[in-house]
């Protein structure tokens, strides 16, 4: 029998153990740890009241489980573990280490402490978004091969992706994968080569094996290479005719291949790239993350536009790193809060953060036009590589020797032929700018950056009226709070809404630059942009051939439509002539800069050659000119001899003593003079004015691009007299010694 | 179109030269600053241990009845006399030396300049530690002759079994795992770097794990037999305690090392028959020797051109401009005599490519190289073999015969036999090759062969000073020289002497991969001995977490010496705790006021103390051969002898601490 003590003991130690007990089961019944909530649904937690009281199922409801955060990563998880409590030392150690690799240039070492990193803290999205930074951009440029700077582009890019899908639901994560595969791929300087080599990551090895593509004798087989050709017309495309300035010059620009073999030695030089499919199969990569160019998941995903799957195979005409980036940023999309139609500036309003989240940057009205955005560089894109519209074939070897032929065919009649291939089913310019034109317009609307006239109107009337209750204040002005007293009034409240409507209105577009998009893609998917593009792209190739001739008629056939596109698409001017009232600001498509920029330098290399090809006329030209105003002149002298001087008189007389030098030579002195004559200075077709009277290009943009191609000197600014300091009687300081 | 990619080789990255037995001055200076620290060390040791003696004596009875301390002789008591004599005489000498006016007069010893005072300091500090050694070292090696193999080998036996049975190899077979799982499985590696990224995530690996064991081994076996009292059934036996110390070490050596063969053969097989990319083989699967020269930066509009610093923040490659006068040269001493029987001889190189224009796109930086022997002299007059009796110029000639076989600015291959045969004899004539316009690209090595006509010219006679290539005082007059000049305008090539080198020969992968293995077993030894160096009088946890900042420490030697030296950004310890609390950058100079006048002091004084502590810690990094390996190159044996050298030179020290304080333990109880 134990004595009282031990009694005493004993009791103590069961009421410990019984305490022990029950708030052990307490704690597992809060946290739910009996309901194995793990295994439940969200809607079946959500439906009961029982299982949404407790820490799991309210994690549930949240979506803050550890399995809800995105895809599980067991190495990284297991290495966490290993680390206990000093994974933040190991972390600090890593970064060091990443920063000490590639600073002594150690770029495998430094890719390796990279994931090290991420793997450690893989819910901490600041390190993925650095890091792939820095590997796409920072570390790519540091390689001089293509190939290898393709490497580290690619290197980046997964990073960030496989830090999405362990991050569910970041939008600035999926919005930056979009902004690196749209930056590197569609607007770097070496844009070309790496598209190229974009594209064969989406085809599988075997089918762009070169040793395919040869004969035993290792020649070109012509009827292979002509498949791979209609199979990636894109790509062969732009390798032939593509041009990449040497040395920074465009005037030395050359094309990435010349011949079949070029194109052969091309592939073989980047046979192994981070690839969509398996090493030497033709099988799709499994795991989505391993497969380069990564694309998002979309299942399940609130997205009504069409993008391009993971697990889809592309053509030709989808091997485009702008589909990925719109793939990207339509994803990113799918994180924020819907859009609202009504202009505001609330891009920082969550109205349910468990759901929706916000972007750091850019601006979420920015951020929100990724998708048509890059539907707009899909668009350009084809333009410039001339695929313009479906029944628009591209011929292999237009204006080619026939020793330089890629594919030479004769045609019945015994005739040189070219091989036309017609572009890619969907894929082509004129069919981008129609769904960027769509995609804009919804955007618009969805957005409040485009609004129905009369609704436009009702909102800048109040918008006036509110203006004028306050001096100082405009229309597109931020607008001051308001005061209680005015709050409480009705009228005044409903105008001040509309001020705020009109403020958003004006400063949403101008940010966003959504008119410019907008009406660009509206002009560009008619017949006659792609007219003109088409009659400018073939002018230089003609120019390049070189058939002068040639390139000055299909220049003009080309201005003609573009003046047609211009003149159809004048609503703004058509609605200020309508009605002298209408005070909004609005503009054309041919009030843009970038479309008259382009067109006036495409009008000045039009002058310059047609001045060249029509020189002969133009000095010509010149002289009548001279004589005429020489005769003007001299009609008061009365001097009836004077034609003898004529500029033309005199000519005929040197080309008379050419055509016959043994003649004797009367004024040999006088021929340098006709040498030097120049040729009449010929207007462009977009110098002078639109048939309403005002100019096809602005001034400003005339000096500008003249100013950009050395044609003009830039205008020295006015000097600033307030710099100049003023002496006590308010007299400008003079210069010592004056 | 894009210009053909050169093959993908490798070079070797040192910050420092690595240690070689051709340098002895350095090696000379290396065993004096040993003697220096560790006769520092000796001294310290060697007065506490005269203290403890003197004040806790342990008397052996003579046989004339006279007590004898059998833990301080006379002859101990009598070198730390002369010892700290000379430490005086040292400190004296200090204090002269720094009182010294810039612009005394100094002279060479052994390749390092300094002034009279400063050589003799040098020299007292080297006796002081001498004699210091030979006190505290003295008794130490008389016992040593009382060791007995036979014993060492069974207590090691014993720790071997004790290991085994704690089932300790099991842990080794967590390191297969490394290698059984593929490192293109866990990151995403170009084609190339793939058996580098291997065999460094399996050597870090390995490092981890059989470091760890090796500490935890080694940590807790003295005091565990201590704590348990097994001990008393070996020191109740005529055991020297010393052989306690080297039984357990060698014993726990040999788990480990036989786990580290077989991992290294296992993972060497798994390497084998792996499906090792193409690439990696080609850049990785070798064992270059290479043959380096010394680079010199030459340039007609200085003679004093060291190449051009273009601002990177790695300031290992200096820089030549493209289209002028500016070279890189390297300088080749000695050139094996069988170069001159080889057709060709590949010359590797690695340049750092830097553009101020963006050339164009696919095209590297084209580059020509002039290979010269010592006979080579353009404005030399030779007799004229086209005209019999008169002269010539050397070059003139050589220009004349290239035109004459058609090879004016032709770049020939040994591919094109019948015109490599020519340009071989016409460099052994005259001791000169030329290949014009080599596209460079950054981060790939190229290879160039180089005719062997070259080398056999070079071979003949004796270069001297008076030879036309001219190098600096302290080089060897060189007998061939390599000459780089950047061809591409407005753009820049980088380069350090390990980034060009003739290929002497290529060794066997596999071999060259146990070789690197000896760099991690170095590092175990290391392990090993300091664990159970700190075990004779720590505790179990305190000795395997002592002798684990020791070693991890040893990795960071290289800041730590910043950090004592006081050149590191933002100062010491005290000063960077002022920084972050008053926001300053690290570099931004701080208000001299009394507070932090204070702070600076205290870290001087840490400073002072981090430098004495700095020579505990090992040069951990210096064993990491690892990277040899990767990169394709052989692990010469006379590297390897040399760093079993240095290991040797650090271990001793602690051995010696090791039988003191196991002896002092043995007073203790």
């Amino acid at each position: 029998m134990a004595n009282v003590y031990q009694q005493a003991a004993k009791r103590r130690k069961l009421a410990y153990l019984a305490a022990i007990v029950v708030l052990l089961v307490c704690s597992l019944g809060v946290r739910g740890s009996f309901f194995r909530i793990d295994r439940k649904e969200v809607e079946q937690v959500k439906g009961d009241p029982l299982l949404a009281l407790t820490l799991d199922g309210r994690a549930k409801i949240h979506e803050l489980t550890e399995l809800q955060q995105g895809e599980k990563e067991l190495g990284g998880a297991a290495v966490q573990l290993l680390l206990t409590g000093s994974r933040g030392l190991a972390v600090c150690a890593l970064w060091n280490t990443a920063i000490d690799k590639q600073k002594r240039q150690e770029w495998n070492e430094l890719d390796i402490a990279v994931d090290s990193i991420t793997k450690l803290q893989p819910h901490f999205t600041a390190p993925w978004l650095f890091q792939s930074w820095n590997l796409t951009y920072n570390v790519s440029v540091e390689m001089d091969r293509l190939n290898d700077m393709y490497f580290y582009i690619a290197r980046g890019i997964s990073v960030i992706a496989e830090g999405e899908a362990l991050n569910r639901n970041n939008p600035d994560l999926r919005y930056n994968i979009g902004f690196y595969y749209q930056n590197k791929f569609g607007v770097s300087d070496r844009v070309t080569t790496l598209r190229c080599l974009y594209q064969l990551s989406c085809i599988p090895e075997e089918e762009r094996d070169p040793e395919r593509l040869l004969n035993p004798d290792r020649t070109v087989n012509q009827e292979k290479f002509e498949q791979f050709c209609r199979d990636h017309r894109e790509l062969v495309r732009r390798l032939k005719e593509a041009r990449i300035p040497l040395d920074g010059s465009d005037e030395k620009a050359q094309t990435l291949a010349s011949s079949p073999s070029e194109v052969i030695a091309f592939l073989r030089a980047n046979r192994r790239l981070p690839s969509r499919y398996k090493a030497g199969s033709t099988d799709l990569e499994e795991r989505r993350l391993k497969q380069f160019p990564v694309f998002p998941d979309l299942r399940g995903q609130p997205i009504t536009t069409r993008e391009l799957s993971y697990d889809a195979r592309f053509g030709d005409g989808e091997q485009d790193a702008f589909f990925a980036a719109r793939a990207w940023y339509s994803l990113a999309n799918c994180s924020l809060p819907p859009p609202n139609p009504v202009p505001n500036n609330d891009g920082s309003f969550n109205p349910d953060p468990l759901k929706y989240r916000i972007p750091k940057r850019p601006a979420t009205i920015i951020f929100r036009q990724g998708p048509m955005r890059a539907q707009s560089y899909l668009a350009e894109r084809l333009t410039k590589e001339g695929w313009f519209d479906p029944r628009d074939p591209w011929i292999v070897d237009d204006l080619l020797d026939e020793d330089r032929a890629w594919m030479p065919r004769t045609g019945p009649d015994g005739k040189r032929v070219s091989v036309e291939i017609l572009p890619w089913e969907g894929s082509t310019a004129q069919e981008a700018w129609k769904e960027a034109a769509e995609r804009w317009r919804i955007h618009g609307n969805n957005n409040g950056l485009r609004m129905d006239p009369t609704r436009l109107l009702t909102y800048l009337s109040k918008a006036e009226e509110y203006a004028h209750t306050k001096p100082g204040l405009f229309v597109g002005s931020m607008p001051p709070p308001m005061t209680p007293e005015e709050a409480k009034d009705a009228h005044l409240t409903d105008l001040y809404e509309a001020f705020k409507v009109m403020w958003a209105w004006y400063s949403n577009r101008t940010n966003t630059n959504y008119e410019t998009f907008e009406l660009e893609s509206d002009a560009m998917q008619s017949d006659d942009a792609m007219l003109a593009k088409k009659r400018f792209r073939q002018a230089d190739k003609a120019y390049r051939a070189p058939n002068y001739a040639e390139a000055v008629r299909l220049y003009d056939e080309g201005f003609a439509a573009w003046q047609r596109v211009m003149l159809a698409r004048q609503d703004c001017r058509a609605r200020k002539a309508a009605d002298p009232s209408f005070n909004q600001q609005c503009r054309d498509f041919r009030d843009l800069d970038s479309p008259q920029e382009s067109i006036y330098e495409t009008n000045l290399k039009y002058v310059r050659l047609a001045q060249d090809v029509r020189q002969r006329q133009l000095r010509d030209s010149t002289m009548w000119l001279n004589d005429l105003l020489y005769h003007a002149g001299g009609s008061t002298s009365g001097n009836p001899f004077q034609f003898a001087c004529d500029l033309n008189v005199l000519a005929l007389d040197v080309e008379r003593n050419q055509e016959r030098p043994a003649d004797p030579v009367r004024i040999e002195s006088r021929v340098p003079q006709f040498k030097a004559i120049t040729p009449l200075a010929l207007p462009g077709p977009m110098d002078g004015n639109a048939p309403d009277g005002t100019p096809w290009i602005s001034d400003d943009v005339k000096r500008r691009i003249r100013e950009r191609l050395g044609l003009a000197k830039p205008a020295v600014p006015p000097a600033n007299a307030s710099l100049i300091p003023t002496g006590p009687g308010g007299d400008a300081a003079r210069p010592p010694g004056r | 179109m894009l210009a053909s990619f050169a093959p993908v080789l490798g070079v070797m990255k040192f910050e420092s030269t690595p240690l070689g037995f051709d340098n002895w001055r350095r090696l000379a200076w290396l065993a004096i600053e040993w003697v220096e620290d560790a006769g520092g060390f000796a001294m310290v040791g060697l007065v506490i241990w005269i203290i403890i003696g003197l004040i806790y004596p342990v008397n052996d009875t003579l046989p004339d009845g006279k007590k004898r301390n059998r833990l301080v002789g006379p002859g101990m008591l009598l070198s730390a006399a002369a010892a700290l004599t000379a430490y005086l005489v040292a400190l004296g000498l200090t204090y002269v030396v720094a009182g010294e006016q810039p612009g005394v007069k100094t002279i060479q010893v052994l390749g390092r300049e300094g002034s009279v005072m400063v050589v003799f300091l040098e020299a007292a500090l080297t006796v002081a530690g001498l004699i210091a050694l030979i006190g505290f070292g003295g008794p130490f090696v008389s016992d040593c002759f009382r060791l007995r193999w036979r014993r060492i080998y069974a207590i090691a036996k014993l720790s071997f079994k004790e290991a085994v049975r704690r089932r300790i190899v099991w842990v080794f077979l967590v390191i297969l795992i490394l290698y059984l799982f593929p490192a293109r499985w866990f990151f995403q590696e170009k084609p190339e770097d793939e058996l580098k990224s291997i065999i460094g995530v399996t050597t870090r690996g390995m490092n981890v794990l059989l470091v760890s064991v090796g500490l935890l081994l080694a940590a807790f076996s003295i005091p565990s037999d201590i704590k348990n009292l097994t001990i008393h059934t070996i020191v109740t036996k005529p055991v020297e305690r010393f052989e306690i110390i080297l039984g357990r070490f060698l014993g726990y050596l040999g788990l480990i090392t036989g786990a580290l063969v077989i991992m290294t053969g296992f993972g060497l097989m798994l390497i084998n028959a792996g499906n090792v990319s193409e690439e990696a083989a080609g850049e990785s699967m070798r064992s270059r020797v290479a043959r380096y020269g010394d680079l010199d930066f030459k340039s007609l509009k200085a003679s004093d051109f060291k190449g051009m610093d273009v601002g990177k923040e790695n300031g290992y490659r200096r820089y030549i401009v493209g289209r002028s006068s500016q070279r890189a040269v390297w300088s080749f001493s000695s050139i094996p005599d069988r170069f001159g029987t080889e057709n060709s001889v590949p010359l590797e190189f690695a340049f750092d490519v830097y553009r101020t224009t963006k050339g164009t796109e696919g095209i590297g930086v084209q580059v020509t190289f002039e290979v010269v022997s010592h006979t080579w002299d353009p404005d030399k007059r030779i007799d004229d073999p086209a005209n019999p009796g008169a002269q010539i110029r050397m070059e003139d000639a050589f220009n004349r015969d290239l035109q004459a076989q058609k090879l004016q600015n032709v770049n020939v291959t040994p591919e094109d036999a019948k015109n490599w045969a020519k340009v071989d004899a016409l460099a052994e004539q005259y001791g000169r090759y030329v290949f014009n316009n080599w596209q460079v690209f950054d981060y790939h090595t190229s290879s160039l062969p180089i005719p062997g006509g070259i080398f056999r010219n070079a071979n003949k006679g004796t270069p001297t000073r008076d030879s036309a290539i001219k190098v600096d005082a302290k080089q060897a007059p060189p007998r061939v020289q390599v000459r780089v000049r950047c061809e591409s305008p407005s753009q820049f090539i980088g380069a350090a002497r390990y980034d060009l080198y003739f290929l002497e020969s290529e060794g066997s992968f596999s071999f060259n991969y146990f070789k690197g293995a000896a760099g991690l077993w170095f590092r175990l030894v290391i392990a090993l001995v300091l664990s159970i160096a700190c075990s004779t009088y720590l505790a179990g946890v305190l000795s395997f977490l002592t002798a684990l900042m020791l070693f991890i420490a040893g990795f960071f030697l290289d800041f730590i010496q910043e950090l004592a030296s006081g050149t590191n950004v933002g100062g010491g310890p005290l000063e960077s705790l002022a920084r972050l609390i008053k926001n300053d950058t690290a570099t931004a100079e701080l208000d001299p006021n009394p507070v932090v006048r204070v702070l600076q002091g205290g870290d001087a004084a840490y400073r002072w103390l981090l430098r004495r502590v700095m020579n505990v810690i090992p040069d951990v990094d210096r064993y990491g051969l690892s990277d040899y390996v990767a990169q394709g190159f052989s692990i010469g044996p006379d590297f390897l002898l040399i760093n079993f050298i240095t290991l040797a030179a650090y271990t001793l020290p602690w051995f010696v601490a090791a039988y003191y304080l196991m002896k002092a333990r043995e007073i203790a109880a």
